[in-house]
């Protein structure tokens, strides 16, 4: 029985894969492969091996998400949840200052119409002492 | 306690650092594959912490160029990938094994002047 066609292996596999999700392919199909390759050499040197020999295999080569850390800080490589939060946010930012400035542009400066001036300048604020927060964080 | 983290912090990050220069001494030796890579590393004591995790170091080899791969057919099993130093692993070998050696020693005299003053 071949490594690929044992379901523990598989599975094993499966949820590494998953873990290297923002590993560039050719890492990722680098680290697989020699993962792939190692508990297959260490089941070839057991006769028939039992459930128990394939979870000790795999217990040795470690958590998948822990390989998929240690990959991540070997390649230089930062989570990108972060980013794209702030990219959305400052999306968000911008559409709705645009909205806003638009309404105040077309029409007759009253009360509600200030209303509407200052929520893009609260919004841009936030963003700006947000940004400076993130700005700051990898240092 | 605060202390205790900070080195032991340290210490990790050291032996991360240095694993790769261990990887690129054993391959220079001769030709090794992943598992026969893991095993030799694991008999030093503290090297390798999880199997696994040689994996991602090993393609960093690669990308930089360092360490190539061949197959190689084998008598038990399947065929296994071979990681073998290439001309620019040899030479990067040769350049921190002469700075490892000069912080090796720098760092012994201070620690020694500092056991004489205690």
């Amino acid at each position: 029985v071949t490594t690929t066609e044992n379901p523990l292996v598989r599975s094993y596999l499966a949820r590494l894969d998953d873990a290297l999700a923002n590993v560039p392919p050719e890492e990722r199909r680098q680290i697989l492969d020699g993962i792939q390759e190692h508990a297959a050499a260490a089941l070839a040197e057991i006769d028939d091996p039992t459930e128990a020999d394939v979870r000790n295999v795999l217990a040795r080569l470690g958590d998948p998400d822990a390989i998929a850390a240690d990959a991540r800080e070997r390649l230089g490589i930062t989570p990108s949840r972060s980013h794209s939060a702030t990219t959305v946010m400052l999306w968000v930012g911008a559409v709705i200052g645009v909205f806003n400035l638009l309404m105040v542009s077309t029409s007759q400066v009253g009360p509600i119409e200030f209303a509407f001036l200052a929520v893009p300048v609260v919004v841009l604020v936030v963003l700006a002492l947000g940004l400076r927060r993130h700005v700051r964080q990898p240092t | 306690m605060h202390c205790m983290v900070a080195r032991d912090g340290l210490l990790t990050q050291m032996r991360k650092g240095a694993l790769e220069y261990c990887v690129l001494a054993l391959l220079s030796e001769r030709e090794m594959y992943g598992l026969e890579l893991v095993r030799t590393l694991a008999e030093v004591d503290g090297m390798v912490l999880s199997e696994g995790t040689l994996y991602p170091l090993l393609s960093r080899l690669r990308k930089e160029e360092l360490v190539d791969t061949t197959w190689q057919e084998s008598l038990a099993g399947p065929p296994r990938r071979y990681y073998r130093l290439t001309a620019k692993g040899r030479r990067a070998l040769a350049e921190f094994m002469t700075e490892w050696r000069r912080f090796r020693d720098a760092v012994d005299a201070l620690l020694d002047d500092e056991r004489r003053g205690l």
